[in-house]
């Protein structure tokens, strides 16, 4: 093999391996939360459901198509206007496949957003045009963004964390993609999530409710550190010790 | 074989389908909303649902009525068909319209971008008001 | 054989152009819903056009990672107003341009039942899309806060610019020209089919109207309220939707929402009517299930009045349970409606002229958007998906792939009844094609960047997001799509004048408008109708031999 066809290989070797990694999420980024994990779970079971659906709906479509495509000196064809029973399943079997998954649904976003009667860590979110502010309760440590700055959230792993979210302002929207989960923050609304970082790591997050001028640099970054690591740099006002 | 535009059987009401079709939307939004309002405790939804199913409900009520009334006809023939659109005024021109439109958007354009616009708005919506009715009522 | 294949033995003379005033005087006196429809129609085109370059500007700006060359300040006006004239300058004013040309027609009736209040709906609707377009000749532009403006951001404190007032005042007079097609549609179903011609006997596309005009009874008199409640705030100090002095701005959310989904479906009702005659015609069937299909628009029709808060589940504060159940129940009937268009087909001889060939293009692409939509319909996974660019390729496949390409059909379809004329149909193909294609380069990888964590409505990223590769081939896509309309607009261009004359009935059509002349004497019929005894007169009178059977 020549330089450049291993090259090459190994480069469609190692997208096949991103793409079958992105596959067991489906699309989805990997969760990092216990909350985000059951989301993806009901994420896996509706894109199933849309393949088969899909594919019998396209092989429909496909079939009659290519099989009563006009022939050139045909009669007219068969003028049945309704087969009731036939009619009856395909409304029924659908109303069926729409219940379970509603049933799921339901299930899911039960544990997603159930809030704990006594988090470890609460964090007060506020969003205002264009920037965000974490102020850690129990600390008088507040983060707050700057334009070419945007703040870090640190968080400890494997802990209940409360976000409170807040806005003085207009309505934004706390989302970080890897938690699989997003919130608003509407002015006299008190809207609060819990999330249970399993991993460390460092994130991206956004604003995901066009809030004016500047929404589009409205972002902040999540970085979770083991407990200890946590309260070291709680203790040390916020920077590494 | 029966006449051409005849029915196969006259229905004994005219508006029956339509009475039918508001009535469950009307008993479907109130039914729906009280539903809705005990569940979720939300002012907005509740009476919009609510206030979407009272009118539905009034419609089917007048279309009740007026299947009642004697007068209505079942358009079973042609000629019944005639006859009521005879009484139906479909004038075949109108600078009315056009004028009210320009009328409407000066006037409510003018209320944000000030008296100049707005005056001259009200004028010509008030002008085209009186040609409309001036209309209908001369049936040119 | 058919009409399709039989060469005419006299050739037709050219269709008369008569009017009764002529010229400009003409179009602008006119009560007549025949050229109150064609206004609307050419009209929303216009509009279509220029709501596509807005898009085009957006995804120009989109392609390339940390570029500037719209600023945010003109980007916010362009998404804005991008969506105001799809939805509301276009996509409506078609399907009820093409409501008041063909429901008077396909019940046996002379006009519309209030001609002159149908005409002043036009003007309405012209006018307010000046109004609104007129915010960008202003000093601080055009409205900014969003389609759906949510207050706070669209108060006066917030988006003082009059762009945004000047919006108000179109969606004002856009909400009194809705409200008056409707008027016009319910009524003259009601009160002016022809003898013989039951609800049940109503041709789909006419009951699809009527749906869809219920629909905007009850959705846009709430949206001209919210309107109204915003323009107070923002001009007399309201505070109603002003959290500072104890108002409410979620309220806006509900108002708007309540509106906002039935919108949707009255954007796309008529559509699945359009389908739906399309689907019969061409496979030389009746309507599969004609009970089931008026069922079915009912059903959706009734229940999408309910589901307005799926589009409010991040916020932490409607009912989750009781919308998710509503959303996911909406998915049945148009499920149902699929399975009947494909059982038109079934067994039929399939035609594939210009108007089937976009009926199959809408059956592929709009269910890619009907099988997203549940996903959304789930909480948590709306959770994540909620305004990303998955929502956005999500209602550009129900909405392109429904509505636009529902456009398109019927215009091919109808052209010939509305000028006497037959439309290309070597360009149809290619306009097709590269509509086709050029729609689902656009938008099917913008489901992956809504995945991976693209937001909406941001001018731009960064290179280290990853999103690149994608919005540089989603902005490809979108530029093959603004080509694709060149071919269709030089087709009906060239077409009007010089197209091969259609006659009567050039696609053997089952419904009371084929039973006259193409184009329409001025008061509709030149001949008496046909017996009406099912939903397609004209098809038993012309195929006496081959009636509707239950099995």
């Amino acid at each position: 093999m020549t330089a450049r066809r291993r090259a090459g290989t190994i480069v469609a070797v190692a997208a096949s391996l991103l793409l079958l990694a992105g596959c067991g999420n489906l699309g989805l980024p990997d969760p990092v939360t216990s909350q985000g994990k059951e989301s993806r779970d009901l994420w896996r079971i509706f894109v199933w459901t849309a393949i088969i659906i899909g594919a019998i709906v396209y092989g429909l479509v496909g079939f009659v198509v290519v099989r009563y495509r006009r022939q050139r000196q045909a009669a007219e064809p068969g003028q049945r206007q309704y087969n009731v029973p036939v009619e009856i399943v395909y409304t029924a079997v659908p109303l069926i496949i729409v219940g379970v998954l509603l049933g799921l649904s339901i299930r899911t976003q039960g544990t997603v957003t159930s809030t704990s009667d006594d988090p470890d860590l609460t964090v007060h979110v506020t969003g205002f045009q264009w920037q965000w502010q974490f102020a850690y309760e129990g600390s008088d440590l507040t983060i707050t963004g700057v334009p070419g700055k945007d703040p870090v959230l640190v968080l400890p792993v494997g802990q209940t964390v409360r976000l409170e979210l807040e806005s003085p302002d207009v309505v934004h929207s706390f989302w970080v993609p890897d938690f699989i989960e997003k919130r608003d923050l509407i002015p006299r609304v008190d809207n609060a999530i819990d999330v249970n970082v399993t991993e460390a790591g460092e994130w991206q997050g956004f604003c995901s409710e066009f809030c004016g001028l500047a929404h589009t640099g409205m972002r902040f970054s999540v970085r979770a550190v083991s407990t200890d690591e946590f309260r070291a740099w709680l203790a040390n006002g916020g920077s590494e010790p | 074989m029966s006449r051409p535009g005849e029915l196969a059987a006259t229905p004994k009401r005219r508006f029956h389908a339509e009475v039918v079709l508001y009535t469950s939307l009307a008993g479907f939004l109130v039914l729906g909303g009280v539903i809705y309002g005990v569940w979720s405790k939300e002012a907005a939804g509740t009476v919009l649902l609510v206030l979407v199913g009272v009118f539905a409900g009034i419609v089917a009520g007048y279309l009740a009525f007026q299947d009642r009334l004697e007068r209505t006809t079942a358009r079973g023939s042609t000629e019944e068909a005639e006859a009521e659109d005879h009484d139906q005024y479909l004038p075949h021109s109108s600078i009315w319209p056009f004028e009210m439109g320009v009328g409407m958007a000066t006037s409510f354009a003018g209320v944000v971008l000030g008296w100049a616009i707005f005056v001259p708005g009200v004028l010509i919506l008030g002008h085209s008001i009186v040609g409309w009715i001036g209309q209908s009522r001369h049936r040119s | 054989m058919t009409v399709l294949d039989e060469r005419p033995e006299v050739v037709p003379e050219p269709p008369e152009h008569s009017e009764r005033a002529i010229g400009i005087l003409g179009w602008i006196t006119t009560t007549d819903h025949k050229r109150i429809g064609l206004a609307y129609m050419v009209t929303g085109m216009v509009f279509f056009l220029i709501g596509g370059a807005m898009a085009g500007m957006i995804r120009v700006q989109l392609a390339r990672p940390e570029q500037d060359v719209i600023s945010e300040d003109l980007y916010n006006q362009l998404f804005t107003m991008h969506g105001t004239i799809m939805l509301l300058l276009f996509v409506s004013p078609f399907a009820l341009g093409l409501a008041n040309y063909l429901v008077p027609l396909q019940v046996g009736a002379k006009d519309m039942a209030f001609p002159r209040l149908n005409a002043l709906g036009y003007w309405l609707t012209l006018f307010a899309g000046i109004v609104m377009l007129s915010g960008f000749a202003t000093k601080d532009g055009a409205a900014k806060f969003g389609w759906y403006g949510y207050t706070p951001l669209s108060d006066g404190v917030r988006s003082p610019n009059l762009g945004g007032d000047l919006w108000i005042v179109g969606i004002a007079l856009l909400g009194i020209a809705g409200v008056i097609t409707a008027l016009n549609v319910i009524t003259t179903v009601s009160t002016m089919r022809a003898p013989g011609m039951t609800m049940f006997r109503m041709p789909i596309f006419t009951w699809n109207l009527f749906v869809t005009s219920l629909l905007i009874l009850m959705a846009f008199p709430v949206l001209t309220a919210a309107g109204v409640m915003l323009f107070v705030d923002r001009q007399f100090d309201g505070r109603i939707f002003d959290a500072a002095h104890g108002g409410y701005p979620l309220l806006w959310q509900h108002l708007f929402w309540f509106f906002g989904h039935p919108e949707v479906y009255i954007l796309v009702l008529p559509f699945f009517g359009v389908f739906t005659e399309i689907f019969a015609v061409f496979a030389r069937r009746p309507v599969f299930g004609y009970k089931t299909l008026v069922f079915a628009t009912l059903a959706i029709g009734f229940l999408s009045v309910g589901v307005w808060a799926h589009h409010m589940f991040t916020t932490g504060e409607v009912l989750l349970p009781f919308f998710s159940f509503m959303t996911m129940l909406i998915a049945v009937p148009t499920g149902v409606k699929f399975f009947n268009w494909i059982g038109t087909m079934w067994g039929g001889q399939l035609s594939f002229r210009p108007p089937l060939v976009w009926g199959i293009g809408f059956l592929l692409t709009f269910l890619l958007g009907g099988l997203t939509g549940p996903m959304l319909a789930s909480a948590p996974l709306d959770f994540h998906l909620s305004d990303t660019y998955f929502v956005v390729a999500h209602f550009h496949y129900v909405l392109f792939g429904g509505s636009v390409f529902g456009v398109f059909a019927a215009a091919y379809y109808w052209f010939p009844k509305f000028t006497g004329r037959m439309l290309n149909e070597r360009l149809a193909w290619i306009h097709f094609a590269l509509t086709f294609v050029g729609f689902h380069l656009t938008f099917m990888v913008q489901h992956v960047l809504g995945l991976e964590g693209m937001p909406r409505r941001v001018q731009t990223y960064t290179d280290a997001d990853g999103w690149s590769g994608l919005n540089l081939a989603s902005s490809i896509g979108s530029f093959l799509v603004g080509i694709s309309v060149l071919p269709f607009l030089w087709n009906v261009w060239r077409s009007y004048r010089h197209g091969p004359i259609a006659g009567r009935n050039p696609w053997d059509g089952q419904t009371l408008e084929w039973a006259t002349a193409s184009p329409p004497v001025p008061e509709n019929y030149d001949e008496p109708l046909p017996p009406i005894r099912s939903e397609r007169p004209v098809w038993d009178a012309n195929h006496p031999d081959a009636k509707a059977t239950a099995h």
